[in-house]
């Protein structure tokens, strides 16, 4: 029966659907014909951040972060991680993207004192020949593959393989490469002939001095891999006859030891050293005098190194001395120079280059963040600007790293750790940012900036929107404020007769001070600029009612190189500035005033809260005078400062004051002054901290215990959102080199390169240039030159082959971009044959 | 004839009859002596401390070529600096390395420190850290402590205090049931306990968090956190300590229980137990009387133990869960050499350590009988 039920409606179910679709529609489905055009999509309307919301957490461990963003918990782990395991995981699930940096790099240090130490032992590498062998015997793709498991480049020099020095003069750096390539042979058998130079004998394998073992005692750090190299090191030179002891330390074991010891007592021989760059270097000159001579440091090491005269002397006209200084007048000259110092600081080699590491940043496959290529995802200022959900706005974006706040913030002497600088950076805005992939300037809230540099300078261009502009000489206006008087709280004019070797002229965008608003809703305002110079010079000055010592170092510093800065005018806001100083580009020697000091970005009203607190004693801005005084570090975010500053605002908000009045009073009103205090206490009700910034994201909420910060977007923030687009990923190059497989001697040979970005031509405009290697058969480099333009992503060489021995070849190319740092290389090998 | 027989002792003298000490004199004097004798074990146990802590002063060398090393390094990340004439550049170092030992009291001589540290310890005024802040950001050791005790009772205290408590009254009626299924599962079950507890976190955290994806990986509520003070972040916070105690219990339990249970057998199998079961009396007043009673200062002592003990947190523990407890920062103020961070949890579990050693022994004399604080011969404390 109820069999027979269900198949009755069943079938009338059935009809039913017959009867509905045949009545339904009324028109007949018609083919359409597919897009063969991706849709334009639609232009961009949000304004401020893709996202809406970060969410920062710590997480100790890689490992932990990983599995945590496989199970879909966090979206990115911002943070360096080195594991070859964790990396191998990262690759393996389709789910999960990385990114990578390349700041950090790993060197043998090695202790040149000798011939014998002070209790009559020898140190070998008191011989500069046996530290060179010392690139023969260190076998870096070994250490490159087999102990970083792939996350690094093999390193000859103290060039990093991905910073703009090393792409000027990649000719000279893979020559250098070539020459230094593993060879144990080649290392034993010099170290043979000066051993023996040096009185030793080598006995049952084994060298010996006076009749003792020659040991070696290596320094060996635990924390990294380097304690593998370490282990590798000691393995090469036991098998070439010496003696090691491995004294494994921490970093706080090894200092005492490497950096504080006299190197004459021989508490060591060689050190597993390692460096690390934050941000993209655009000029290394200065690593030849700091790695291999005593300019580098006042440090016992340092002190002890005795240079061939050609590289450094007291005279200071040696190579490194004059790219110290950068005594070049062309860019040209300079790369003479560098030619001259790469080549002899490696038959120096105090120090031992191995590798450049690579660390990568794991994170969802479905987002989009732009990184530092030095730095990586939290230290790069671009991110707050791109970081985005992949073709998605909103959202909230789970942020992961090893800690969140370290240490107190507040803008002039708060916390620097990575973990606090990647959140609070996010809350920041900029007059100029830094190109995460070449570390050139771009203009954020400038409109245009003119550097003027003395004549003969070595000062270049790279992008359109600075002028540079050359004179013999730049006078310094006599009322460009060039010191502050902490007494009467005014600047003090550089007054007649000053020069300088560099002005920066910019222009801020003619509606700053419009559209830009404090995220309390206060409109920027001149008076922040000019609260950012004062403060650039008033904690620095003992009259000062908030002076701090641990300014004063920072300041002398400056001070040896500035000679003024003028407000030109205020609308537009104009800034020339006078120095002493120069980068080679002319870019970085913007100088692009912003309310952002040191530690993080700040209001002249909320830093008056500070000040005030630090005046009567109550607060100090940094850790030394905090804890001279026995007060409380100062924090605008969490802990008991906020109690004190709370009351300071409360009387602000009451009775309005302008701090500095002899000078700020000129450019802010008491009506601003009170409308500002006003929005500060409301902000502080709203969200229960004083950290008010201009940048995309605003710092919505702190939960210290719970280890747990948010940032939301800011709303009021002015630019559209994908106005930094173009730097979500860098533009590497893509090199393919093609040609004869065999040549006759002779013969001219015509060898094709093309250069693509996904697939696609690289503009020839953004190409600086491509450089081709000839290696011979016996890796000799025999010829380099630049490849011929023939159009965008093509270029050709063509090689005259007479003078070429028979046998294989091979040509390698080096692309350079101006867009992005990396240098990219292709090669292609091919036979001479006999006529 | 008869002879005296010999008196092989010697001839008592005039008996010297002891004057009766009174009960207060006697206590009061047990006291003092007590009192100064963990005194001075404190200042001794902290003193060691501190110097262990600053390696005998060999932490003085490690911290100046720290700091040059840091400098150094800071020299050449820093473009402004680093291009500075050698000499400028070096005064820069050593301005702000002669400011860095001056923070570090470097510029003192280490017995001086060592007997401030001492003396500020001992009288609790526990200074401020030297490179650790506190979660708010305060450089005041109390705070850097104080602000770590709430997560830390919540999580040790509350699952420590309940579990503790569920072994005792499991083990007391498991020592009835001897032999029983129940107590030879407990009995087999028991070297569970070899693994830590962060071991078996690991395991539950990939079941319960990574595969099933049901219960977080770690930390004390989620993020972002619920307003403080709602029921949404006592929901979350309940749900942070679902792995966390059942990783805790996986590794307590069964072996507490386990030894707790041998350790009431024992008193169950007492003559007295046994007449008092002969005697008829109900089961809950033997437990009650016969076999709590008497244990009961073995489980204040392991009870006021495990209060002091949560003190010293669970660095691995706390790792594995992310949980901001005490033991993950004592953890991280030993890696960063911040003695006075180290000192100060020492000076406290220190002074905690002995109080709770002083009170004891009058706790004993108070749930039992046979104890006499001070007394001579016999059971005392």
């Amino acid at each position: 029966m109820s069999r027979n039920r269900f198949m009755l409606v069943l079938g009338v179910l059935v009809v039913a659907s017959m009867i509905l679709s045949a009545c339904g529609g009324g028109e007949t489905p018609v083919a359409t014909p597919v897009a063969t055009e991706e849709p334009t999509p639609p232009p961009v309307t949000r304004n401020g951040a893709w996202v809406d919301r970060i969410v920062f957490t710590g997480i100790d461990q890689a490992e932990a972060a990983v599995t945590q963003l496989q199970a879909g918990e966090i979206d990115i782990y911002a943070y360096g991680v080195t594991d070859a395991d964790v990396f191998a995981t990262v690759k393996a699930d389709p789910n999960l993207a990385y990114t990578t940096a390349f700041g950090s790099y790993t060197e043998m240090t090695l202790n040149q004192a000798g011939p014998e130490f002070q209790d009559g032992r020898l140190n070998p590498f008191y011989s500069a020949k046996i530290r060179e062998a010392m690139n023969w015997l260190m076998d870096r793709d070994y250490i490159a593959q087999e102990i970083y498991g792939g996350l690094a480049i093999p390193k000859y020099t103290s060039l990093n393989s991905n910073f703009a020095d090393y792409a000027r003069y990649v000719d000279t750096c893979r020559a250098l490469e070539a020459k230094y390539a593993y060879d144990p042979a080649k290392a034993n058998e010099i170290i043979t002939a000066e051993m023996t130079a040096l009185g030793a004998e080598l006995v049952d394998g084994k060298w010996n001095y006076k009749g003792a073992p020659v040991t070696l005692t290596g320094i060996i750090r635990v924390e990294d891999e380097r304690s593998e190299i370490g282990e590798y090191m000691a393995a090469q030179l036991e098998s070439v006859g010496f003696t090691v002891d491995r004294q494994l330390k921490t970093m706080s074991e090894a200092s005492p030891i490497w950096v504080r010891s006299d190197p004459t007592e021989g508490q060591w021989n060689f050190y597993t050293g390692g460096w690390i760059t934050t941000a993209v270097s655009r000029d290394d000159a200065t690593n030849f005098g700091f790695f291999y001579t005593n300019l580098g440091s006042g440090a016992p090491l340092w002190q002890s190194y005795v240079n061939d005269p050609a590289f450094h002397n007291e005279e200071g006209t040696g190579v490194a001395d004059r790219l110290w200084v950068n005594d070049f007048t062309s860019m040209e000259e300079r790369g003479e120079l560098f030619a001259q110092a790469l080549e002899l600081a490696n038959m120096e080699s105090q120090r031992v280059w191995l590798v450049d590491q690579i660390s990568f940043s794991p994170q969802s496959a479905n987002l989009e963040v732009t990184y530092d290529l030095a730095g990586g995802v939290a230290a790069a200022q671009i991110y707050p600007y791109t970081i985005r959900f992949k073709g998605q706005e909103g959202g909230t974006i789970r942020w992961a790293q090893p800690a969140v706040l370290g240490d107190p913030w507040n803008p002039i002497g708060g916390s620097n750790w990575v973990y606090d600088t990647s959140v609070y950076r996010a809350t920041t805005d900029y007059a100029a940012i830094a190109d995460p992939y070449t570390g050139l300037a771009w203009p954020q809230r400038i409109e245009s900036a003119t550097i003027t540099a003395q004549t003969g300078l070595p000062i270049a261009k790279t992008l359109d929107w600075v002028n540079l502009e050359f004179a013999d000489e730049i006078a310094v206006p006599a009322d460009a404020w060039a010191d502050w008087d902490a007494t009467t709280q005014t600047f003090i004019p550089a007054g007649d007769g000053v020069t300088a070797l560099l002005k920066s002229t910019v222009v801020y965008e003619a509606d700053l001070f419009d559209k830009m608003t404090w995220h309390d809703g206060s409109p920027l305002s001149i008076g922040d600029f000019v609260m950012a110079m004062i403060m650039n010079f008033d904690p620095a000055k003992p009259e000062s009612a908030i002076y701090d010592e641990a300014q004063v170092p920072s300041l002398e510093a400056f001070m040896s190189y500035f000679k003024g800065v003028k407000i030109v005018s205020t609308d537009p806001l104009t800034i020339e500035t006078y120095v002493d100083f120069y980068y080679l580009d002319a870019e970085a020697n913007v100088w692009a005033w912003y309310p952002n000091y040191s530690y993080g970005t700040a209001s002249w009203h909320a830093l008056t809260l500070g000040i005030q607190a630090e005046a009567d004693g109550t607060l100090a801005f940094t850790a030394d005078k905090a804890e001279a005084n026995s007060v409380e570090w100062m924090s605008y975010i969490s802990g008991p400062s906020l109690e004190i500053l709370e009351g300071y605002l409360a009387a602000d908000v009451a009775a309005p004051i302008i701090p500095y009045a002899p000078t700020l009073g000129q450019y802010v009103t008491a009506e601003e002054a009170a409308a500002r205090f006003a929005n500060l206490q409301a902000w502080y009700d709203a969200h229960h901290h004083l950290w008010v910034g201009t940048g995309p994201f605003y710092l919505e909420s702190v939960f210290p215990i719970e280890g747990s910060v948010t940032l939301a977007r800011n709303e009021n923030f002015p630019d559209p959102a994908d106005k930094w687009a173009r730097f979500a990923a860098p533009k590497l190059a893509v090199v393919d080199v093609t040609g004869p497989a065999s040549v006759t001697i002779g013969t001219d040979a015509t060898f094709d390169i093309f250069v693509t970005y996904e697939d696609a031509p690289y503009p020839q405009a953004e190409i600086s240039s491509v450089a081709f290697l000839l290696f011979d058969a016996t890796g000799n480099l025999v010829a380099k030159g630049e490849a011929t333009a023939i159009a965008d992503g093509q270029y050709q060489v063509v090689l005259p082959t007479t003078g070429l021995a028979a046998g294989s070849n091979k040509l390698e190319v080096a692309v350079t971009s101006v867009v992005v740092s990396i240098p990219s290389f292709g090669a292609y090998e091919f036979v001479t044959t006999a006529p | 004839m008869s002879e005296e027989p010999e008196v092989l002792q010697p001839k008592a003298g005039p008996a010297l009859k002891k004057k009766p000490q009174s009960t207060f004199s006697r206590v009061a004097r047990y006291t003092f002596v007590r009192a100064l004798t963990l005194l001075l074990t404190v200042i001794v146990g902290v003193f060691l401390t501190i110097l262990i802590a600053n390696m005998g002063g060999y932490l003085d060398e490690i911290r100046r070529g720290t700091i040059q090393e840091t400098y150094t390094q800071a020299a050449i990340l820093n473009p402004a600096i680093k291009n500075l004439s050698p000499e400028e550049r070096q005064a820069w170092i050593d301005e702000n390395v002669q400011l860095a030992y001056k923070r570090y009291g470097l510029d003192k001589p280490f017995m001086v420190r060592t007997l401030r540290f001492l003396t500020d310890a001992l009288t609790l005024n526990l200074g401020r850290s030297q490179n650790m802040s506190s979660d708010t950001g305060s450089r005041q050791v109390r705070l850097i402590i104080l602000e770590r005790i709430p997560p830390t009772l919540i999580l040790f205290g509350t699952v420590g205090f309940i579990l503790f408590f569920v072994e005792l009254f499991f083990a007391l009626f498991l020592s009835r049931r001897y032999g029983s299924v129940l107590d030879k599962v407990i009995v087999t079950l028991a070297p569970m306990s070899a693994a830590p507890g962060w071991f078996y976190g690991i395991f539950l955290i990939l079941i319960f968090a990574a595969l099933l994806k049901v219960l977080p990986f770690g930390g004390m509520v989620d993020a972002p956190p619920p307003p403080r003070w709602s029921l949404e972040y006592f929901l979350s916070l309940l749900e942070h300590m679902i792995l966390p105690t059942i990783a805790i219990a996986a590794n307590q339990v069964i072996i507490s229980t386990y030894s707790w249970r041998t350790f009431f057998m024992i008193y169950s199998s007492e003559d007295y137990v046994e007449m008092a079961k002969a005697k008829g009396l109900t089961s809950r007043n033997i437990e009650r009387r016969y076999v709590l009673r008497p244990t009961l200062p073995t489980i204040v002592t392991t009870f006021a133990f495990f209060i002091i003990g949560v003190w010293t947190g669970a660095p691995i523990f706390e790792t594995v869960f992310n949980w901001p407890g005490l033991g993950r920062q004592i953890f991280q103020a030993v890696g960063l050499f911040d003695i006075p961070v180290i000192v100060g949890e020492t000076v406290i579990f220190s002074y905690l350590l002995a109080i709770t050693l002083f009170l004891l022994d009058f706790i004993y004399a108070l749930v039992d009988p046979r104890v006499k604080v001070g007394g001579q011969g016999g059971a005392q404390a």
